[in-house]
């Protein structure tokens, strides 16, 4: 099984209460399923339920290695061992 | 060239003279520069000091706030001030820190209506505000108007910083398409904000800045930088300009600044 290290950054990681943790998985989906399953507080700060679907909110950036998965293939993109998944909103503070 | 300068602005910009990607040269560019300040807060304080220090000739600070005691926990230029307004104290920095700079205040809240008058006479502008209708229009409008920007925020112990050059490369929206709904992000003043936080990122800013207009080194375009200071770590991301970009994009909708796009500050951060 692959395991990936994902690190949260802003209201995610304070919402989870934790910024890294690893989490098994192949693909970006069944990583993200691991994590809302740990941590269900975070479904409505990164999906948004469109009648009943998700839907990855347009202002949260889930890269891999750095890459964004828009420009890979998505939630469907390939995770490998020691990947890092950075998932993060944007923030306002000045 | 360096004739050209007072006996005083020699031994002022010394350092800067006998650095040889800048010299006499370059200090005369900055001289010559126009930089536009959007907020006076946190990260406003850092980028006008060092911008201030610089030599950079014409400063425009826009903010419509006056201190509060509040704000000296990071605001470092505004000590003595409370109760004054902020583009009052930030002058009176700059005119301690540096006659040579021209600092021109604008007392009020950058808005659709004249944002792109204000921008239009700067080489370059620096987002410091604390909220995000004003993010996105500042980024919309130098999109629009080819205009540079420094682009920093902040939040609790992190930051996010990057440098966006229309044309060249990414803008604000190729990454975070439209700001979160109201509520989606706690407000700031709950979250709370570590006061050195903006210093750095500030500094980041300040440092883009004076390269861009000095033509020197490697640009932090097309690259956010996420600042930790919990952990003591910065990650670098690679950012891409988004095809499908509303503002930058191949067929973008936001074509002119029009109120209705900038009406839900959604997750205001009032930590100025």
């Amino acid at each position: 099984m692959v395991m990936a290290k994902i690190k949260l950054f802003a209201n995610l990681r304070e919402s989870a209460g934790e910024s890294e943790m690893e989490m098994q998985g192949e693909n970006v989906q069944e990583i993200l399923d691991g994590l809302l399953t740990r941590f269900p507080q975070l479904q409505e700060l990164i999906f948004n339920d469109v009648e009943g679907n998700r839907e990855l909110r347009s202002y949260i950036n889930i890269l891999i290695n750095g890459n964004n998965i828009l420009h890979l293939e998505g939630l469907d993109t390939i995770v490998n061992d020691d990947d890092e998944i950075a998932i993060f909103p944007p923030v306002s503070g000045g | 060239m360096i004739g050209e300068f007072t006996e005083e602005q020699i031994r002022r910009y010394s350092r800067h003279i006998i650095l040889q990607e800048v010299g006499g040269k370059g200090q005369h560019k900055l001289l010559a520069s126009k930089v536009l300040c959007i907020g006076a807060g946190g990260l406003g304080s850092p980028i006008i000091q060092y911008l201030a220090a610089a030599g950079v000739g014409t400063i425009g600070i826009v903010d419509d706030d006056v201190v509060d005691l509040s704000n000296l926990q990071r605001q470092v230029i505004h000590g003595g001030n409370v109760d004054i307004p902020k583009v009052e104290s930030a002058k009176q920095y700059v005119e301690n820190l540096n006659p040579d700079v021209n600092v021109i205040t604008y007392r009020e809240r950058i808005d659709p209506d004249n944002i792109l008058d204000i921008i239009n006479d700067y080489d370059i502008v620096v987002d410091g505000s604390d909220n995000f209708a004003t993010r996105y229009l500042v980024n919309d409008a130098c999109v629009l108007s080819k205009k540079p920007l420094s682009h920093g925020s902040i939040f609790r112990f992190e930051g996010q910083v990057t440098t966006i050059l229309p044309d060249e490369g990414p803008c604000y929206r190729c990454l975070f398409e439209h700001a979160p709904p109201a509520g989606m992000v706690p407000s700031c003043q709950e979250a709370g904000v570590f006061g050195v936080l903006p210093g750095i990122i500030g500094v980041i800013q300040a440092t883009e800045v004076i390269k861009y207009l000095l033509g020197l080194g490697e640009m932090l375009v097309g690259r956010l930088i996420f600042y930790d200071a919990f952990n003591m770590s910065f990650d670098e991301i690679k950012i891409r300009k988004n095809p499908s970009c509303p503002v930058c994009g191949e067929a973008p909708s936001i074509t002119s600044i029009e109120d209705e796009n900038y009406q839900d500050g959604g997750g205001v951060c009032s930590i100025g």
